[in-house]
């Protein structure tokens, strides 16, 4: 019973209230050593102890909001979670070197509020309505 | 049929007056009994239902292997060196199979699943991963695009539209940058296309909306795609450069 | 037993049922009980289609029997039944539970491709081919290549040629695991089918990795592949592969002696040797039937000469020999992904010739040329010489075909596509007749996946 160990061995490190809080969300007793927080405040663990977690259970976020879902990732993150970077972003050589001065702060996916993107033309309009214009009466 | 045509005589009223019209008018009683192949068997033999045939001949044909002959016109038999009988007896009444079906099933019961738990955990992608498109910009903070449109020209789905202009300081530049999300094929030839590494596939595939118009992507949102992600962008390409 | 008991109803009755539908008649027909006497076609011993062929409107039309009566015989729409994968829809006249005749309505996943590449340059209509067999996408798109490749008479390098027969492989057994397994599924199987689905999983990602989509991969293209592999795919492919072969047998354990599936498999859907090639049956449902027929070695392309491997042939033709086969063509693909990975050679993965590959992205910015053979491929795309050809390969579900006409333009002329379950489907009518509903599960899980 491989998961029943696992599951002791994760509350063991964790804490009882760490493991109460797991279930909430992931559903699944898992200890590791914690990596980073983004700019949101998720904190990203990492266990590559081959006994304890499957291939590609290796590495998980924390969300920070109740109401979490996938998109709250930042990319940084993003990359390193999907194992497209091997080290996290702040600690990522390349990674700190191509961050540009101008790069923005990160939105999750906002549909379905009223911060939705909302597609707008970004030309000038080629058709204008007549505005009749008269000289002022003397 | 016999234990059925037992029923039959016992039947309510109503069916034995359908069939009773049969004897006396053949037009009348086709007409009401043309639907049911069983009871038409007993009058055409060739419409007779083919389900018995097929299941006698799946016991006692079918199942074994085809005859085979050799060349001197003896039968080869098969089951020559096959089990046994009891071998098979034993198969049949002790369910082995399925017990060692079951023991298989047991034995994935107790591994670990494998199941990745999505929001938490996620799967691996690689560098090359092609997903929501972004335009990036110069890291002086210039946008690349210079409206080559040779994305435009490639694209198979046709879904971006390109509108330039020049700016003020006389450099060529996009006024409209449209991309058609739900047209989008995702197959990665506009960001091969771009010759100044402008339009990318990004990494980042969670921009599921709600609303159908919200996939209708201009510019802004295509360069506010890319500044947010610059960093993660850049890095992709260094890791593939060797590749493309 | 029926004319014993009709002798028996009283002549009272007789009549006057008689009586009460004779009105709902719409019209008879001289002479129609002579006619009936002797045994001539009409209307009311019609079981199929095919039989109301030569009947008068009015004798096909007439309102017959009552209402009891009509729902003894039916027809049955599963438009979007599980078992049908979303892609067919099958009509099927029953009696009861027998089918009498089965019609499928093919076209559900019609987006008039053969039109739209016509309209398309030749790089453009690559990702089509990805769409149309949506499970084993590179052999389609290796099907368009090698046409397009046949017509511009180039020579793919050694190592393109290496990796499209790596990956074709890894598509079969994508393919294979898919039919298999969902008709396991169908059949009432669940739990294969989810391990099934975690080596798919594997599968796809070095899809991913190799290409960047997990399944429209865009990478078998005219003169080679689109990228080299990344370092280390080819470790984890081998990786992969020296554990799929257990997983194979404990799907095998699970599924190939359960009495179950033998039951509802074996003399269910049989295609004698002479119905399939009749009806221009290919791959699997061909061999099933004992016809060793299979392209990659009657007419081998890319690698498939230098490899070795095994061609499963089975003996009865029905949905058990054709699982069968299949499965132990996965073993084969397995053994063709060992070769390749043993013999992967070094080099390039496309031609070098500019007019026809985009040249490397370091050369397009680097030198005048290469940027105008870039800007000429991406916009113009590359002319075809004129002429006409057919390639086909063997696709994990038959004969792939694609029949290219180029009338010496940028753009094919006619791309005709022969999809191998198009003809397996022609044959759905043949193979279902006279099985009870539930084996047409069974038999559409073999014949046509996707």
């Amino acid at each position: 019973m491989v998961s029943l160990w696992r599951t002791v061995r994760s509350i063991q490190r964790t804490g009882l209230k760490e493991w109460w809080r797991q279930m909430q969300y992931i559903g699944d007793a898992k200890s590791g050593r914690l990596v980073g927080t983004d700019q949101l405040g998720n904190r990203y663990y990492e266990n590559y102890n081959g006994e304890e977690e499957v291939p590609g259970r290796h590495r998980w976020v924390d969300y920070a909001q109740h109401d979490y879902n996938g998109s709250q990732v930042p990319p940084g993150w993003h990359a390193w979670i999907t194992h497209m970077r091997q080290l996290p972003p702040h600690e990522d050589p390349i990674v700190q070197k191509y961050t540009p001065a101008w790069q923005s702060p990160y939105v999750e996916n906002l549909t379905g509020t009223r911060g939705a993107y909302r597609p707008y033309n970004t030309t000038k309009p080629k058709v204008y309505g007549w505005e009749p214009k008269t000289a002022d009466r003397a | 049929m016999q234990s059925l045509a037992l029923a039959r005589s016992r039947v309510p009223l109503g069916l034995s007056l359908r069939i009773a019209a049969t004897s006396s008018n053949l037009v009348g009683a086709r007409r009401l009994i043309h639907a049911s192949r069983r009871v038409c068997a007993q009058e055409e033999p060739e419409l007779k239902s083919q389900i018995t045939e097929r299941m006698r001949a799946k016991k006692f044909e079918v199942t074994g292997p085809a005859r085979i002959f050799d060349e001197s016109g003896r039968e080869l038999d098969p089951y020559k060196g096959g089990p046994s009988a009891l071998n098979k007896a034993v198969h049949l009444f002790f369910f082995t199979e399925i017990i060692r079906g079951m023991w298989i099933v047991l034995e994935n019961f107790f591994r670990p699943p494998y199941t990745i738990m999505y929001p938490f955990e996620k799967g691996p992608l690689s560098p090359r991963f092609r997903g929501e498109h972004a335009l990036r910009r110069y890291p002086s903070g210039e946008e690349r695009c210079i409206a080559c449109k040779l994305c435009e020209a490639i694209c198979p789905a046709q879904a971006i539209t390109i509108e330039a202009e020049s700016r003020l300081d006389g450099s060529r530049r996009t006024t409209r940058y449209d991309i058609d999300m739900t047209k989008c094929i995702y197959c990665g030839f506009c960001q091969e296309a771009c010759p100044v590494d402008a339009i990318v596939e990004t990494q980042h595939h969670e921009y599921s909306t709600e609303t159908r118009e919200e996939l209708l992507y201009n510019k802004e949102k295509l360069l506010a795609n890319g500044d947010r992600a610059e960093a993660e962008i850049a890095a992709n390409l260094h890791a593939d450069h060797l590749y493309r | 037993m029926l004319r014993s008991l009709q002798r028996t109803a009283p002549a009272v009755l007789r009549r006057r049922l008689f009586a009460s539908t004779a009105t709902s008649r719409a019209e008879p027909q001289p002479g129609a009980d002579t006619a009936q006497t002797q045994g001539a076609k009409n209307i009311f011993n019609t079981h199929t289609v095919e039989d109301l062929h030569g009947m008068h409107a009015t004798e096909i039309l007439a309102e017959t029997g009552t209402r009891a009566d009509a729902k003894m015989r039916h027809f049955t729409g599963t438009p979007q039944h599980p078992a049908a994968h979303g892609v067919l829809r099958m009509i099927l006249e029953l009696n009861g539970e027998e089918i009498l005749r089965a019609d499928p309505h093919i076209g559900l996943l019609h987006r008039g491709t053969e039109k739209l590449i016509e309209y398309k340059t030749y790089t453009q209509a690559l990702p089509y081919f990805d769409r149309l067999d949506y499970v084993s996408m590179m052999v389609n798109e290796l099907c368009y290549s090698m046409a397009v490749e046949k017509l511009l008479n180039i020579d793919v390098p050694e190592r393109a040629k290496w990796i499209r027969t790596l990956f074709g492989e890894i598509t079969r057994i994508l393919n294979h695991l898919m039919a298999v397994l969902t008709h396991v599924m169908d059949v009432g199987g669940l739990t294969p089918f989810l391990w099934g689905f975690e080596e798919r999983e594997k599968l796809m990602e070095f899809y991913e990795r190799v290409s960047g989509a997990r399944m429209h991969a865009a990478y078998v293209r005219p003169g080679g592949v689109a990228f080299d592999l990344p370092h280390g795919l080819l470790e984890d492919i081998f990786k992969w592969a020296t554990q799929f072969s257990s997983r194979l047998d404990e799907i095998e354990e699970v599924v190939t002696g359960n009495r179950i599936w033998k039951l509802r498999t074996i003399g269910v859907g049989t295609v004698t040797a002479k119905q399939a090639l009749d009806y221009g049956f290919t791959g699997v449902m061909l061999r099933g039937s004992g016809v060793p027929w299979d392209i990659r070695k009657v007419a081998p392309y890319d690698k498939y000469d230098e490899v070795e491997f095994d061609i499963p042939v089975g003996q009865n033709g029905d949905c058990y020999d054709r699982y069968m086969c299949r499965v132990q063509e996965m073993r084969e693909s397995l053994r063709i992904v060992h070769q390749c990975l043993n013999k992967m050679p070094t080099g390039v993965i496309k031609v070098d010739d500019h007019k026809i590959s985009p040249p490397p992205r370091a050369m397009m910015k680097e030198s005048m040329e290469s940027l105008i053979h870039h800007f000429k491929l991406f916009s113009e795309g590359y002319s075809v010489p004129p002429g006409e050809t057919y390639s086909a390969v063997e696709a994990p579900k038959g004969e792939m075909g694609v029949y290219l006409v180029s009338d010496g333009t940028n753009r094919p002329y006619r791309c005709s596509i022969r999809a191998p379950g198009f003809a397996h489907l022609a044959g759905a009518d043949f193979v279902m007749r006279h099985h009870m509903i539930a084996d047409v599960v069974a038999i559409i899980g073999t014949m046509v996946d996707r």
